[in-house]
């Protein structure tokens, strides 16, 4: 199902949310990158992932206690 | 003894260690070399010109005194500025950063070229915080193309590849998240090393993306690469992502050529037909190989868009509160696409991770008949400055996200890459030559070959004003 992508409003809740205002100047310039965000997540939703693998490659090393100085 | 400044670093190290001539002349042609040629191309922000003598004074006398050296002994070299060098702010592109204290050692990449005995000349040039394609920086200036003054070196070590081009560093340091050392080595027609990810530590450099972020060298020839490469690997456990691996030296096998590899050309995403320049330079590269097998890279397109969401998102978490507090120091041209970083779902994110993993167990299988993979590193040669738009395949889109459209899918699952100048016109164009996970190796060795055999050169540039 296609989704549906309002970049203005988006701008509007997440600005918010975030304590990131966007001054009027800036708002044409960061909806259009909003926009291409939005089209590369449609992209990335048609790779045929396993829905029951979650591995992020993410990198996560507990490591030794500090020594202090 | 005057010094050739396009010698390559091998034959310098030779000839500082064998005392045909010192370091300190060596480093003394290459100050005057950047004095003469910085203010066309515009690579160095920082120039360290008492460090560099007083290195190359100490080289000279541990050679006086029958001292061993090392491989690169008064080599000189630079990095670009997002690099900690001891006494000056890592400033990374960035007007903000210039408040920050003064880096306390070294990046521990330069420690490692330093003990080979290469001799750090100064900070490079590049685009803010590395999110640029470009070379254009409005708080340093737009670095400047040496073959063309009037055009772009790419981005974002830009100041890398200026510097390789120009003959004032041999050998210089960059960063590559989506494509940042092949880019301006591509435009400005050097070699390029993209390591694979989590091969080089990149401690004490300033991040970007950390799920992307790579380090590397540019060098005027594919010795000089491979040599500046192996003294850089190890392990270092300041690094989470660094992988830890033991040294695995590839200067030794480069003599070995393409012999005995299955090559391949990278076809579907990657065909250039509509992109004269890339195509010329993809056809004169398989030809000189002898390679007529195409093989479609699916997903490419998918890993494309990951990679810009997972590059969006963390880098602009990473800045959010530089976003909050000083939006207006910001270049603008990397402004508006951080603020909108900020702003992206967690599940677009996820979801480009989860597309990571994907398209990487794609390619490991394809990697089950091919050992290197040849694919365009940009879809054109360098454009004009300034230019912001880009014809590819007959269609009109941004240059800043597409310059980057064949190193993208490749550094999104940290392939190792080495790109080759090919002069096919004019102007230099970049060929990437994709090896397997750890294989530097590989693309070293066809890089190695193309170079022999003439294909791939690093023409000295003409410095010619638009």
């Amino acid at each position: 199902m296609k989704s549906d992508f309002n970049a203005a409003s988006h701008l509007d809740v997440m600005s918010a949310a975030l304590n990131l205002p966007i001054p009027a100047e800036r708002r044409a310039g960061v909806e259009q990158f909003l926009a291409v965000a939005f089209a590369m997540s449609e992209v990335v939703k048609t790779a045929p992932v396993d829905p029951d693998h979650h591995e992020l490659a993410a990198v996560f090393r507990p490591g030794s206690i500090a020594v202090k100085p | 003894m005057s010094v050739d400044v396009f010698t390559p670093a091998h034959q310098l190290a030779s000839q500082v260690s064998s005392g045909e001539v010192t370091a300190e002349t060596v480093v003394n042609a290459f100050l005057q070399r950047i004095s003469h040629v910085n203010p066309l191309v515009n690579a160095f922000t920082d120039v360290l010109k008492e460090r560099a003598i007083a290195q190359a004074c100490a080289i000279d006398v541990a050679r006086a005194r029958g001292e061993a050296l090392g491989p690169l002994s008064g080599v000189p070299i630079a990095a670009k500025n997002l690099f900690d060098i001891t006494g000056i702010p890592t400033r990374a592109g960035s007007k903000i950063n210039r408040e920050r204290a003064s880096a306390a050692r070294d990046a521990v990449l330069i420690e490692r070229l330093t003990a080979a005995g290469a001799i750090l000349l100064g900070g490079l040039n590049m685009g803010e915080y590395a999110y640029d394609f470009t070379g254009e920086n409005v708080h340093d200036g737009a670095c400047r193309n040496p073959h063309d003054l009037g055009r772009m070196t790419g981005g974002s070590s830009s100041g890398s590849g200026a510097a390789t081009a120009a003959g004032c560093a041999p050998i210089s340091l960059g960063s590559d998240t989506n494509g940042s050392i092949r880019v301006p080595s591509s435009l400005c027609g050097v070699f390029g090393l993209k390591p694979t990810y989590g091969r080089l530590p990149r401690t004490r450099s300033f991040p970007f993306c950390d799920s992307l972020d790579h380090l590397g060298p540019l060098a005027r020839t594919t010795t000089d690469l491979a040599l500046a490469y192996d003294v850089m690997q190890g392990p270092d456990t300041e690094d989470p992502v660094c992988a830890q691996r033991p040294i695995e030296p590839t200067l030794s096998a480069l003599m070995k050529g393409a012999s005995g590899l299955r090559i391949a050309i990278a076809d579907g995403y990657f065909a250039s037909d509509g992109m004269s320049e890339a195509k010329a330079a993809v056809d004169v590269v398989s030809t000189a190989l002898g390679v007529t097998k195409k093989l479609v890279l699916e997903g490419a397109a998918v890993a494309r868009a990951a990679a810009f969401i997972i590059t969006n998102v963390e880098s602009s978490a990473f800045h959010l509160q530089r976003l909050r507090e000083q939006a207006d120091d910001f270049d603008p041209d990397t402004r508006d696409r951080f603020l909108a970083g900020a702003m992206l779902p967690a599940s677009w994110y996820v979801d480009a991770q989860r597309a990571r993993r994907w398209f990487h167990d794609e390619m490991m299988e394809l990697f089950a008949d091919v050992d290197v993979i040849i694919a365009p590193a940009t879809p054109t040669i360098a454009p004009e400055l300034g230019q912001r738009t880009l014809d590819i395949r007959g269609e009109t889109v941004l240059l800043r996200p597409n310059l980057g459209l064949f190193t993208q899918p490749i550094s999104c699952i940290g392939l190792p890459v080495a790109t080759v100048p090919v002069f096919a016109g004019p102007l230099p164009m970049g060929v990437q030559l994709i090896a397997p996970p750890w294989r530097e190796d590989l693309c070293l060795r066809v890089a190695y070959a193309l170079e022999r055999d003439g294909v791939a050169v690093a023409k000295p540039p003409s410095l010619r004003a638009p």
